[in-house]
């Protein structure tokens, strides 16, 4: 029954009693035409609708900023439905682009009814649990709801911008080719030493030089093996750490960073897994190529910032899960707990890169805008407690690098490619661990 | 609903607005003329606004006033009739009433989608309102070409039997229509 239903009888009560009331039989007439229109709608009140509901995609993954058309097919099982509404239920967050995602119609028993509508949404996972199908009288006060079910999902995944080659230099590579060099002697392009010359080494490589300083023997050229290694990244998805302020986070801009280091490391070929910390531990196994870019992508598509009081520090991240002396790319914006776990990381002979979004630097700008926006709520930041903060951030990025980590400050109004690549073209000196065998 | 749509909607009316806008019509003037054959002079004015708001609503698309003004004019056609005003215009001008209100209704529905009303939608909900208002016509020749008079005790009783009716159809109806509440 509908609103429309109450406020009738109300208005049928009303008169009945009016009537009564004043002992006048013509009020009590008055309420007759009401009367026969509720029963009208009565007798023709709908039954329970009874639909079956296919839905096709177009796709079920797509690029943060792209379109997906969604076609639903309704057929109706039962009898026939004068006036029925037709709706799917899609997420809130969801922008519909084109078309409409419900309608309302006569539907005949047997009869179908097809419509597609296309979306476009942020970065995540978004399901389409059914189709809620509304049944009316032509008079609009009964009614009777149900929800169809029609299953069905599609991944957004996050943006990434295109970065160069990213210069990493760990302390293990494996044994395939690559553009890393190995450490150790091999096919490759740079000179890496002399060795006694071996049945089947190629002339051309005989060093002719040394040879010739001995009598008996020949020396070949070695040159420094390339190959691929391993490349650990760590999403920080801990909600104290990327929180600026009330509900904004630099979470969207650590995804973007991983999103698109993931994909230069792939491109380079090298052995990529991730593990996103937070509120949980979600981990994608080590792998190559396409299928990988996309199992990362799918792993970041629904990874949330989030609370867990057991992962509150790096303290308790499984490094046991990352090949050991590979690179490791940490994610984060960091705070000053985070000093240990790293030195810690650096000790067990990890090479670090942390990329850390500026949260100063995007709060600042935030609430210069919210303040220029007139919001409510909204002070101007103590000078001087900014001033202290970014002291300290400086101090933490200084103890890091004097182990040998390097740290990219990122200000997200800037490119991350620039950033990137403005600390790893610097040459990387400073080391705890040694001893490099061959 | 973007303002070259009302103007167009304006321009070429539907079926079901044409309808609309005639019940509102002749349930002002059948109000306006009863209370002006009944000498009643405050009322006209009143009654006559009420009108003329409700039709530029419904030009408007303002949709949230109907029950509102269906309340205002059956109150004017119930105290018309208590005033001893011409008891066949006082309830045709309640059916005319309450044909406008469900109409206006009707229009909404369908004009919230933006989806232009189908004929055969149009068609079916006027064969039904057609039903209505003949049963109530029927209602109105009765009061005037019959006298019927009730005991003061048989009256309550018709009204206590008349409201265990609806007591039993409500009970009847809710418990096969319990809204589908869907999990996002």
């Amino acid at each position: 029954m509908t609103n429309r239903f109450w406020f009738l009888g109300l208005v049928i009560y009303f008169l009945v009693f009016a009537g009564l009331a004043f002992l006048d039989g013509g009020l009590i007439l008055m309420a007759i035409p009401l009367l026969a229109y509720l029963g009208v709608a009565l007798y023709f009140a709908p039954g329970a609708p009874d639909l079956v509901v296919t839905r096709t995609l177009s796709t079920d993954n797509v690029p943060e900023g792209r379109t997906v058309t969604i076609k639903v097919s309704v057929t109706n099982r039962g009898q026939d439905l004068e006036e029925v509404l037709v709706e799917d239920l899609i997420s809130n967050r969801l922008i519909l682009v084109e078309g409409k995602t419900r309608r309302r119609l006569a539907l005949p028993a047997g009869g179908t009814v097809d419509f597609e509508y296309t979306v476009r949404g942020p970065r995540g996972k978004f399901r389409f649990e059914g189709v809620r199908a509304t049944a009316t009288d032509l008079f609009g006060l009964f009614q009777r709801q149900r929800v169809f079910p029609a299953p069905a999902s599609v991944l957004i995944f996050p943006t990434m911008t295109q970065l160069r080659q990213i210069h990493i230099r760990p302390l293990q590579t494996r044994g395939f080719a690559g553009p890393i060099l190995a450490r150790r002697g091999g096919s490759g392009v740079d000179f890496f030493g002399v060795r006694e010359y071996q049945m089947g080494d190629s002339p051309r490589r005989i060093n002719w030089r040394i040879s010739s300083r001995h009598e008996q023997e020949f020396y070949s050229n070695e040159f420094e093996q390339e190959a691929i290694t391993d490349v650990g990244l760590i999403l920080d998805s801990r909600k104290q750490t990327n929180m600026v302020e009330h509900d904004v986070t630099l979470f969207e801009y650590s995804v973007l960073a991983t999103a698109s280091i993931a994909d230069a490391v792939l491109q380079d070929g090298h052995r990529v897994s991730l593990l996103v910390y937070g509120f949980g531990m979600e981990r994608v196994y080590p792998g190559y190529g396409k299928v990988q870019k996309k199992r990362i992508m799918q792993a970041l598509a629904q990874a949330e910032p989030g609370d867990n009081y057991a992962l509150e520090s790096l303290v308790y991240l499984p490094t046991r899960l990352f090949a050991a002396r590979s690179q490791i790319i940490l994610i984060s914006p960091l705070n000053s707990d985070d000093l240990h776990p790293l030195f810690r990381l650096r000790a067990q002979g990890y090479e670090v890169l942390v990329v850390s979004p500026n949260p100063l630097q995007y709060g600042t700008q935030l609430r210069a805008k919210n303040l220029q926006a007139k919001k409510p709520d909204v002070e101007e930041l103590n000078s001087s407690v900014l001033r202290l903060a970014q002291i300290e951030r400086g101090m933490l990025f200084g103890y890091l690098r004097r182990t040998g980590i390097q740290i990219v400050d990122w200000q997200v109004d800037q490119s991350l490619s620039k950033a990137l690549h403005a600390v790893i073209a610097q040459p990387h000196h400073a080391r705890l661990v040694t001893g490099v065998t061959r | 609903m973007s303002r070259l749509q009302i103007i167009g909607r304006t321009l070429f009316p539907s079926t079901t607005r044409k309808g609309l806008l005639a019940a509102i019509f002749l349930g002002t003037v059948l109000l306006s003329v009863g209370y002006v054959i009944g000498k009643l002079w405050l009322e006209v004015p009143v009654v006559f606004l009420s009108g003329v708001l409700w039709a530029v609503c419904v030009l408007r698309e303002i949709r949230r006033v109907a029950s509102l003004l269906f309340l205002v004019m059956m109150g004017a056609a119930a105290a018309g009739y208590m005033a001893y005003l011409s008891h066949v215009l006082m309830l045709t001008a309640a059916c005319t009433i309450m044909l406008a209100w469900d109409l206006h209704q009707f229009e909404a529905r369908l004009l919230d989608l933006d989806e232009p009303a189908t004929q055969e939608m149009e068609k079916h909900h006027l064969q039904r309102m057609l039903i209505v208002l003949v049963a109530s016509i029927l209602a109105i020749l009765v009061d005037s070409l019959l006298r019927i008079r009730f005991q003061f005790i048989v009256l309550v009783l018709m009204t206590v039997f008349i409201i265990l009716i609806l007591n039993q159809i409500m009970l009847m109806v809710r418990g096969g229509s319990k809204p589908a509440k869907p999990k996002i």
